[in-house]
């Protein structure tokens, strides 16, 4: 094939592509010339080896072979179908996990043991590190203190966390924070909660817990430090970071119908906390968090789908105090509002809201359109429909299995078009 | 040099020399015209059977038949240029295995034989079954105890080895039926396929050799046992004097080599000279497939051995488990195969743009018409739209030529021919056995409405002396199979030689009479050099198909005999 150089690059010459069209299309007439004697055909068409061997196609399918004959007879195919491991009470898991928005995948190890001193002590020390950098060290003990209690199964539950968030976005505070405002900034938490849960029945469950956070904030691994960048914002606790206690209510409602690719019923989660500065830094609020998803079919074989989602915080001030940044809650994310960067809106109160049409296309995939709204405010009465961002898109599930389901989210906004892709989803 | 359009606000022009009009034109003309003759000899046997070093056993797997077969060949075809090119003129290429006589010949793929040498009921019965396998007192050498069909194989007194292959408990008879039945059509249709037989087996007369091993489901290997056996035996369909009916597959001889590959050749098969994807009895079996609705062709469903025949190591190719056909298989079939591809583009495409209100096959559910037959049915069967659940290259290079050969050769089963092949389920409803023979009549019917009319229904051409000359006769299949009206049918014919030119003439009898002073001017213009050219057009109600072009040599015996048949 011929070619030559342009001031726009390599293009093909016309002539080049005819005579090799010409070559080819000879090649493909004078196939299979009828022969004399035994045989139908004199020989092998001419050029037909070469010809497939010189299709781009071809490379893609030798390049691919090894992945595929694995995935079907390797190592791969193993892995994927090595027999469930007997339920075993204490041992070491390895898988993929990760650490939010953001942060990428990588390596998870979790120790574990379902019955310490023989007690039915659950403890679980899950170790992540993603290929973005982000580290998650956590140690989690639920202990049962009454399994037959007047409200249902009482446990007392111990958390305990290291988290590096290597390079989260950050923008000014506000429901217009410039895009040009983008920048980024590392957080290092180091937290401890303790409190009880009990299980109510099977859909409602509830809780009460005694944090700590002491979180650190400094220069990105990557990206341009939001420190140096937004100085001049007066960000609440920005360069100090912030070191919090809370008391936390949780009450958690749950009647979907399975916990991946529901069809029906819905969970519905509600906070309320009381969080305080342990040292100078002036911080003192209430915080109400909301968020729910309903689903409802439209079909009785639960093939389309409406789906809805949102959420609603606002946190509340007490007199003279202020709320740090990183304890308020953001939109722009896969889960919040799609089709833009992440945390891109963030301030003491938001909301999100998300409607969801979705339907099987084919055994293994679903297809959908969604809608996505939210915004930001200072106070809840600063809230208004003129006031969301909107984001909309298609999403494809790929179901290797109704358990696994794998999203792949085109979204776009005013701002910039997004790419999401979300393995083990439950939305 | 013509200024033709602005982009930027700046003129452009486009040059075109008159030497690129040229080749276009020339490369053009070269694939539409160029079409591959057929062999100028009436050849019947392509001789693909010579010997050759073993080759290496191909790989059966999701790969070739997925990822290659669909994926990558499908997409390779989709930009094969050439073929696009004949595609927009309307001239495909043709299957350059085809003789003078539009026939496929045999060869280590195909074997001509009910279509040109018609089989008597009890050769077709009969199938590719040489003895009845005696169980009494066989051997087991190997089982599966897992998956949702539990499988023998057993070795008969007479040493042959056979894959047993149980029905399930709910639906007797259901996959063994299907298999012999297709295994025959198959068979006599010229294809080569392995010798399955119905036979009962008592599992009190079985051995076990002490060689046999089981998987069990924790993936530990152990020895198989007779309690292995009563286990797995509750799981499959039994009579009620004990004993089990089932199909056994007899192993075929030679080493087993792989698949054959739907599109290519073999490398390592000096004998494979057409690329699979361009063999007539590869495309044309997409018709039969219809027929049977045998919609699993993937790779896995054929099979290369390495044969020993008359002093000869070669490969012989196989078609392989049939078990699914018709409406059958463990179960009754899912009413999106034969309907659907598994995973079916343009039915995606129908459920995205209707936001779902699209209803593809895949979420249908057909009836099942009884637990022996399955979900077989005619009423909404469409042979063009009619889809194999993996797609494949070579049924989709399928010619209007390819499927009429196939045709001819489904209508040369009789009603009485077929009924003698579904007898052979020995499917305990004798309804059952009326209704599978009473689909596959109506199918047949289908499939020749729709290819017949695709090209011009004419076949079994033959030249006798007549008083006045030679008479050529031929079949009109529409007429003969009622598919069209005797009364509103005529055919115009035409006698061409190098320097000779007949008025065209019509006729409404399937002879046409060449007098001697027509063949005699026809043949000494040319010198006796080059055959006569007799063109026949078909004109069915207003309608006139293409022609077919018969070629015709002086015969010191008839006076003329046929040389060369083409359609199209």
């Amino acid at each position: 094939m011929s070619y030559s150089k342009s001031s726009y690059g390599f293009h093909f010459s016309p002539l080049g592509v005819l005579f090799t069209l010409l070559a080819l299309c000879i090649s493909d007439v004078r196939a299979q010339e009828p022969a004399p004697g035994g045989r139908i055909v004199a020989g092998r068409p001419p050029l037909y080896t070469f010809k497939r061997d010189i299709d781009p196609l071809t490379w893609i399918e030798w390049g691919t072979k090894p992945i595929f004959r694995s995935a079907e007879s390797g190592w791969i195919h193993k892995l994927a179908t090595r027999p469930p491991a007997p339920e075993k009470t204490s041992g070491i898991r390895f898988g993929i996990g990760d650490v939010g928005i953001s942060s990428g995948f990588g390596p998870q190890v979790t120790f574990f043991h379902k019955d310490l001193f023989g007690r039915g002590i659950d403890v679980e020390v899950p170790l992540v590190y993603t290929y973005n950098r982000y580290e998650v060290y956590q140690f989690n003990a639920t202990v049962p203190v009454m399994t037959q209690s007047p409200v249902g199964k009482l446990t007392f539950d111990v958390v305990t966390a290291y988290r590096s968030r290597a390079s989260d976005d950050m923008f000014t505070l506000g429901n217009q924070s410039p895009l040009g405002a983008e920048s980024q900034i590392r957080t290092v938490s180091r937290e401890a909660a303790a409190g009880f849960s009990v299980r109510l029945n099977d859909k409602w469950k509830a809780g009460v817990h005694e944090k700590y956070r002491n979180v650190g904030v400094t220069n990105p691994l990557f990206g341009k430090s939001a420190q140096t960048s937004l100085r001049a914002f007066d960000i609440p606790a920005l360069l100090t970071g912030a070191v919090l206690r809370a008391t936390a209510l949780t009450v958690d409602h749950d009647t979907q119908d399975q916990e991946h690719m529901p069809a029906k019923g819905g969970r519905q989660h509600v906070e309320v906390s009381v969080n305080d500065s342990v040292d100078k830094g002036g911080f003192a609020y209430w915080k109400y968090h909301l968020a729910f998803q309903h689903f409802f079919p439209l079909t009785d074989d639960r093939r389309t789908v409406i789906a809805l989602r949102g959420f609603a915080e606002t946190n509340q001030n007490k007199a003279g105090t202020n709320v740090p940044w990183l304890d308020m809650p953001t939109v722009g994310s896969w889960d919040t509002l799609r089709g833009f960067e992440n945390f891109r809106f963030r301030d003491k109160s938001a909301m999100a809201l998300t409607a969801e049409y979705r339907y099987r296309i084919w055994r293994n995939m679903d297809w959908g359109f969604f809608l996505d709204g939210g915004q930001v405010a200072p106070r809840l009465r600063d809230f208004g429909l003129d006031r969301f961002h909107a984001g909309y898109g298609l999403r494809v599930f790929i179901l290797p299995k109704l358990t696994f389901p794998v999203a792949i989210d085109v979204a776009h906004s005013n701002e910039k078009w997004g790419l999401y892709v979300n393995f083990n989803t439950t939305f | 040099m013509w200024p033709t359009a602005t982009r930027n606000g700046v003129y452009m022009s486009i040059s075109i020399r008159p030497s690129r009009i040229a080749v276009c034109a020339f490369l053009a003309a070269l694939i539409c015209c160029g079409e591959v003759q057929p062999a100028v000899t009436v050849l019947w046997l392509d001789f693909d059977m010579k010997n050759i070093p073993e080759p290496e056993e191909r790989s059966a797997d999701f790969y070739n038949y997925f990822f290659k077969g669909q994926l990558i060949e499908h997409t390779k075809r989709e930009f094969d240029i050439p073929r696009l090119i004949r595609h927009a003129v309307g001239k495909p290429r043709q299957a350059p295995n085809v003789n003078a006589l539009d026939e496929v010949p045999d060869s280590s793929w195909y074997t001509n034989r009910h279509h040109l040498h018609t089989m008597t009921i009890e050769q077709l019965v009969r199938g590719p079954n040489q003895a009845v396998p005696d169980f009494g007192g066989a051997t087991i050498t190997k089982a599966k105890i897992t998956g949702v069909t539990p499988g023998l194989m057993l070795k008969d007194k007479n040493g042959h080895s056979y894959l047993i292959k149980f029905d399930q408990v709910s639906y007797p008879n259901l996959q063994s039926g299907a298999e012999v039945i297709c295994t025959k059509i198959l068979f006599a249709s010229g294809y080569n396929v392995p010798e399955n037989y119905i036979a009962y087996i008592n599992p009190a007369d079985l051995e076990i050799d002490g060689k046999v091993e089981v998987t069990d489901p924790s993936g530990e290997k152990r020895a198989f046992t007779k309690d292995d056996l009563k286990e797995m035996l509750k799981r499959v369909a039994n009579m009620p004097d004990g004993r089990y009916r089932v199909m056994a597959s007899k192993i075929l001889s030679g080493k087993p080599k792989g698949p054959f590959p739907q599109a290519g050749l073999r490398a390592d098969d000096p004998n494979d000279l057409i690329p699979h994807e361009h063999r007539r009895e590869l495309r044309g079996l997409r018709v039969f497939s219809s027929w049977i609705n045998h919609w699993d062709m993937k790779e896995d469903q054929s099979l290369d051995m390495y044969v020993e025949e008359g002093g000869r190591t070669f490969l012989r190719h196989y078609l392989l488990d049939f078990g699914s056909d018709l409406g059958a298989g463990q179960f009754p079939t899912e009413y999106s195969r034969g309907r659907e591809h598994g995973f079916d583009p343009k039915s995606l495409g129908k459920e995205i743009i209707t936001f779902g209100a699209y209803v593809s096959a895949d979420e249908k559910h057909g009836i099942t018409i009884s637990p022996e037959v399955g979900m077989f049915t005619a009423g909404d069967f469409d042979p063009e739209g009619w889809k194999p659940t993996y797609p494949t290259v070579m049924f989709d290079n399928m010619t209007d030529q390819d499927a009429f050969w196939a045709a001819r050769i489904i209508l040369s089963f009789t009603e009485n021919e077929l009924r003698g092949i579904v007898e052979t389920a020995e499917y305990a409803d004798p309804k059952d056995t009326e209704y599978v023979l009473e689909t596959l009549m109506e199918r047949r019917r289908i499939i020749a409405k729709h290819w017949l009319a695709r090209v011009d229904g004419l076949s079994a051409f033959s030249v006798r002396p007549a008083k006045e000359g030679v008479a050529l006769m031929f079949r009109d299949l529409m007429i003969d199979n009622k598919l069209a009206r005797a009364e509103g049918t005529t055919y115009t014919y035409e006698i061409k030689g190098r320097h000779y030119k007949s008025g065209m003439k019509t006729i409404h009898q399937t002879e046409i009479v060449l007098d001697r002073a027509v063949l005699g001017a026809a043949i000494e213009r040319d010198g006796g050099q080059t055959p006569i050219q007799l063109t026949i057009w078909t004109n069915r109600e207003g309608t006139t198909a293409q022609p077919v072009r018969i070629y015709l040599e002086r015969d010191s015996t008839v006076g003329a005999e046929i040389v060369r048949i083409s359609r199209g």
